[in-house]
């Protein structure tokens, strides 16, 4: 027991500085209905600033961490609350795209000003130890669990006896009413997101010292607070901060036994991402009531493909692939995997177009597929039939992914999907079954009917063009249709007599299928594989800014958009050398993404075609009913 | 204290709520306006607190005009608005939302005042507000205009789903309401629960005013039965 | 009541509590499988409360509500609609993205969802062939035909009711329960709805229920009408009869009288 006081220790310590990060989300979460995926990145930016301020700067800390609070806490909450109130009317599938891509942008930002090598992170605070109990004590640890304290404290106060806290726990169920106090709802709102933004600043300057300076885990840090805040059911502070405080201290105590075990030592990081995950899953029906959710109408839908795609419009598609091996001979592998990626957008755009269901762990079923084939093949089976395997064996991985999928909707979902992704990247890439424990990739055979680089470029078009037939048979079937539905109205299906729950579930499975053969694809292109190609942050995120930006255009077709974003994702930063250029690219994405969303409320009507009436009559605008209203 | 002048509201660019609605009340007076469901009188209320945008016409409240000014800048300048059915905050207790009502004094003199006019919210201090009955919510919304006293109230169908006797007690506070000066626009479907103490009476039907004069003029049940239940009555 | 009609719908002490609000309080009526039966009452009498129990949206604190003699009072609402209850809405739900045809064939081929193992990929030649003609009939009864093309969401809330009704047309319910279906009509749009209802119960033999707040309408279309006020059933009766009660007219003006014996006032 002795030897696990330290740990406990140090896991309150850690727990303290998590559950500030997740108050913080769980307070602008409850009183905007927007849930801030950028709340881990605004912690690295904050972290960033102090960095600049003390290290840089020269000024001495607490002036340091003054300035850095009310700068970050007061620009991004403006910010914030200013996205928000853009995306108000969005689709949840756009609300969380908006914050995904600000979290790219935050991102980026972060890495051309710092770069993407970890820098020692000063230690600020005093470093000095006491011993209480037989075990040694740093002062730091104790001023985390104080700052954490404090803060929860100060919160649950704050939300119970003053006005703006009243305000702000009342804002969502009822912002007219709040405004018919007096109160004006958007400072109410700014001020949650103040507030929250501050939180994950403190969170992020508290962080970085153990973990130095790297935007990417110390964004992943504040995501393991989104299993706290789903402890508290992302409504109650108190809650949240147990949370976070049990989830570190296990993470530690977990850590010690995996010491002894190496077939464990991936287990210990990924324990906040499995209590997300089962949190989710396992909560009963009404607990987790999407903040908000009531409120929205939806405007407007995510622009739909035409459903009859000419012929013609393939054409162009054709001739560039066709050309592509001589046009562009010294990237033929950029391009080939970027036609791989085109396969694995069209599995995505399966779910966030068609029925209006996000999924943040799109790579995770692509890493399943590759790891699949390239076990399949090196036991001897046909390199064809390994590819097929791919896909079936990423079924059964999308079927458990939708069992939450079945129950939750919206936000929770992509928490849903997000954590699954970073589960299984922590605890089961390096499993001997996936990438397994050895930091040298995997080496990947072609079939031996397409060796040759343009061979092999060549055979990818000929997968995708059935993948493509297969989304499009989906698009096409009652499936497609019952999904287009249910994105609709799904009330109104359920009183067709329509059982809906299932319906997710048969997307997922399609969607996994897919994702696995793209996978499979993967590896061969280049020849080898690891897990690095399969990141849930940023590659599975990026996928979706990407996907939505590349659907902005409501013309674009299911092929167009997954043309464009592979494009964007794969071939066109093969061609930059340039770090600062290639954060640059991420840059704009993320902005994009962003402006695709404000510009998702914009959206006019949507259009829709007659799909099988054989008639044919010319469509008459005026009314049946009492002429003269619209013309 | 409050005119609405000539006030179409629609909530597309097709369809109109109201069509030209005028209306006034005089300061210290009780104007009541009735009418049968959908005929838009809830909608003349919002717009009268800047909770919906006007296409056409203006609000002048107090001799300013407020056409253009938020919801919660009106209600500072002291109009109170009680919407129909959902005063309150359901999520929040009791206490926190008589608290948000009175923010302008300390919290224990807003609650003594509220219980010295409903008793009942004394044992329910801690409850949510949205375990309270239907006639308790309305009473603990009716708190409101007590603690802020504005410049005008404008109740929306407070005796809507409420037994006769809550109603009753309802109507009772609406009028100490009254005899403290403050305006009131009342909105109600029930003529003949406001026809005894309003000062004047507008009739409202299909987004328009049907008829505008003192209670007296307003005509027997039979007619008012006729705006209410439309011609089937006289087949 | 409706004793020479045979019975679609029928709640036996039907009671629905919301924290501490008793919205529908042991509410006794049957609807007729035939005919158009009409609900009224002031606001907030509790109309869509007892109309959201019959279509399983909300559950019943206690009592039971039987459809075509089935007790349906734990049943969800998917299975209600296959057992031939259909809806439309008081804020109309149509498939905004979908044409006007796409909705209505939607309601017809739902019945064929999960009915064969493929059921979720192709509609069978004889399942296309027979939506195509039902969706194709119900258009021209409700006179949609020249509008099929257009997408839902961009109509008129006139239209856009036109095209709900229809939908649950197309289907196969037998017993329809239709939320306050004029309210955003103009009087000429109410005017053809009425027809519409009318041709479409007398043509397919159809029972509906309707909460309705246009007067006019009740009294065209319903041949019975219960009435009710605080959550309870006051009358039951033909329109006409309603119409001319005392007590009706009184809980419509709202003065201070609680029927029956068993009143007083609850909080």
């Amino acid at each position: 027991m002795h030897d696990y006081l330290p740990l406990i220790v140090s896991g309150i310590a850690d727990g303290s500085l998590v559950a500030i990060a997740a108050m913080g989300l769980v307070l602008s979460y409850k009183a905007s209905g927007i849930f801030n995926f950028a709340h881990g990145a605004i912690g690295a930016v904050a972290a960033g600033v102090f960095y600049q301020l003390y290290k840089l700067n020269g000024l001495p800390w607490p002036l340091a961490l003054v300035i850095t609070l009310v700068l970050v806490g007061l620009v991004f909450g403006f910010v914030m609350e200013r996205v928000a109130a853009l995306v108000a009317n969005a689709s949840t599938t756009m609300k969380i795209v908006s914050t995904l891509g600000i979290m790219i942008t935050l991102t980026s930002l972060f890495n051309l000003r710092y770069g993407g090598i970890t820098k020692q992170f000063p230690d600020f605070l005093s470093q000095r130890t006491f011993r209480l109990g037989g075990v040694n004590i740093a002062w730091e640890q104790v001023i985390a669990v104080l700052v954490g304290l404090l803060l929860a404290v100060a919160m649950t106060v704050f939300f119970r006896r003053t006005i703006l806290g009243r305000g702000m726990r009342a804002i969502v169920d009822d912002p007219q009413l709040v405004a018919l106090m007096g109160l004006n709802p958007t400072t109410v709102r700014r001020w949650a997101w103040v507030i929250g933004t501050t939180f994950a600043a403190v969170a992020g300057v508290f962080i970085a010292p153990s973990i130095g300076l790297d935007g990417t885990t110390l964004t992943l840090l504040v995501v393991e607070g989104f299993g706290a805040a789903a402890i508290g059911r992302f409504s109650s502070l108190p809650l949240t901060y147990l949370g976070a405080v049990i989830i570190q201290v296990l993470v530690a105590v977990s850590s010690k036994v995996a010491s002894d075990h190496p077939s464990l030592q991936s287990a210990p990081s990924s324990i906040p991402f499995a209590v997300l995950f089962l949190v989710l899953l396992l909560s009963p029906k009404g607990w987790l009531v999407e903040v908000g959710a009531t409120l929205q109408q939806r405007v407007v839908t995510i622009p739909r493909q035409n459903r009859r795609v000419g012929l013609a419009k393939l054409v162009p598609v054709v001739v560039l692939v066709a050309l592509v091996p001589h046009l562009f001979e010294t990237h033929l592998l950029a391009w080939t995997k970027g036609m791989i990626f085109v396969l694995l957008m069209m599995s995505l755009s399966l779910l966030v177009r068609l029925s209006n269901q996000i999924s943040l762990c799109q790579m995770t079923f692509a890493a399943v597929g590759a790891t699949a084939s390239y076990h399949l093949v090196q036991r001897g089976l046909p390199w064809t039939l390994a590819l097929v395997c791919a896909g079936l064996i990423a079924i059964p991985i999308g079927a458990f992914v939708a069992i939450p999928a079945v129950r939750l909707s919206g936000v929770y979902l992509a928490l849903a999907t997000l954590s699954f992704g970073l589960f299984v990247q922590t605890a089961l890439y390096d499993s001997p079954l996936m990438f397994g424990n050895d930091p040298l990739p995997l080496i990947t055979m072609r079939p031996s009917f397409a060796e040759s680089d343009t061979a092999y470029f060549y055979l990818i078009p000929v997968v995708g063009a059935v993948g493509f037939l297969l989304v499009r048979l989906v698009e096409r079937a009652r499936l497609g249709q019952l999904l287009r539905c249910k994105a609709d109205s799904a009330i109104a299906l359920e009183s067709l007599g329509v059982n809906t729950s299932l319906l997710p579930l048969a997307a997922f499975c399609t969607a996994a299928f897919l994702a696995g053969v793209a996978g499979a694809l993967i590896g061969p292109s280049v020849g080898v594989v690891s897990k690095n190609d399969f990141t849930t942050i940023p590659t599975s995120l990026l996928l979706v800014a990407l996907l939505v930006l590349g659907a902005r255009d409501q013309r674009i077709g299911t092929l167009g958009a997954a043309l464009g974003g592979a494009i964007g994702l794969i071939v066109i930063p093969d061609y930059i050398s340039s770090y600062d250029v290639l954060q640059g690219l991420n840059l704009f994405f993320g902005v994009a993404a962003v402006e695709a969303a404000f510009a998702s409320t914009r959206v006019s009507t949507p259009r829709a075609r007659r799909s099988s009436t054989p008639s044919g009559t010319t469509p008459q605008p005026e009314l049946v009913t009492a002429g003269g209203r619209r013309g | 204290m409050l005119e609405l002048e000539n006030v179409t509201v629609g909530y597309t660019a097709t369809s109109q709520v109201l069509s030209g609605v005028s209306l006034s009340v005089p300061e210290g007076s009780v104007v009541a306006l009735l009418g049968p469901n959908g005929a838009g009188k809830t909608t003349a209320l919002r717009a009268a607190s800047r909770m919906v945008p006007l296409q056409v016409g203006r609000v002048v409240f107090d001799g300013e005009d407020v056409t253009r000014m938020p919801s919660y800048a009106a209600a500072e300048r002291g109009l109170c608005h009680v919407p129909e059915g959902r005063g309150v905050f359901p999520a929040l207790t009791v206490r926190d939302n008589i608290a948000l009502f009175g923010r302008g004094m300390p919290l224990q003199e807003a609650v003594d005042r509220s219980v010295a006019e409903f008793p009942f919210i004394e044992r329910r201090l801690d409850a949510l507000a949205g375990t309270l009955s239907g006639g308790e919510r309305q009473m603990l919304a009716l708190t409101r205009p007590w603690l802020v006293r504005p410049k005008i109230v404008l109740l929306d169908e407070v005796s809507m789903g409420l037994a006769p006797l809550i109603v009753d007690e309802v109507y009772a506070f609406i009028r100490r309401l009254a005899g403290e000066g403050i305006s009131l626009l009342v909105v109600e479907q029930y003529v003949d629960r406001v026809r005894r103490f309003a000062d004047h009476i507008y009739l409202m039907r299909s987004g328009a005013i049907r008829f505008s004069g003192p209670p007296d003029q307003l005509g027997s049940d039979e007619d008012i039965l006729g705006h209410y239940l439309g011609a089937a009555l006289q087949e | 009541m409706a004793d020479h009609h045979a019975v679609g719908l029928s709640l036996r002490g039907l009671t629905v509590r919301y924290g501490g609000v008793l919205a529908v309080d042991d509410v006794r009526l049957d609807v007729a499988a035939d005919s158009i039966t009409g609900l009224i009452g002031p606001n907030g009498a509790g109309k869509t409360s007892l109309f959201n129990a019959c279509a399983g949206l909300v559950r019943a604190s206690s009592g039971s509500v039987e459809l075509f003699g089935q007790d349906v009072t734990r049943t969800s609402v998917a299975k209600r609609a296959r057992l031939g209850l259909g809806r439309t809405f008081q804020r109309v739900e149509l498939f905004k993205t979908l044409s006007v045809h796409d909705n209505i064939a939607m309601g017809h081929e739902s019945a064929y969802v999960w009915k064969h193992p493929y059921s979720l990929l192709q509609a069978l030649p004889s399942e296309r062939r027979e939506t195509e003609r039902v969706t194709e009939q119900v258009m021209e009864l409700c006179r949609l035909t020249d509008i099929a093309g257009r997408t839902a969401g961009s109509l008129s809330t006139g239209q856009q009711r036109m095209v709900e009704l229809a939908r649950v047309l197309a289907g196969p319910s037998r017993l329809l329960l239709l939320d306050e279906p004029s309210s955003g009509l103009t009087g000429q749009e109410r005017a053809v709805f009425a027809e519409i209802v009318e041709d479409a119960v007398r043509i397919l033999g159809l029972g509906v229920f309707v909460v309705e707040h246009d007067m006019d309408l009740v009294a065209r279309i319903c041949a019975q009408v219960h009435v009710l006020n605080f959550g309870r059933l006051i009358f039951s009766g033909t329109t006409r009869e309603a119409m001319a009660s005392e007590l009706v007219q009184r809980s419509y003006l709202g003065e201070s009288a609680v029927p029956e014996a068993s009143g007083g006032p609850r909080a």
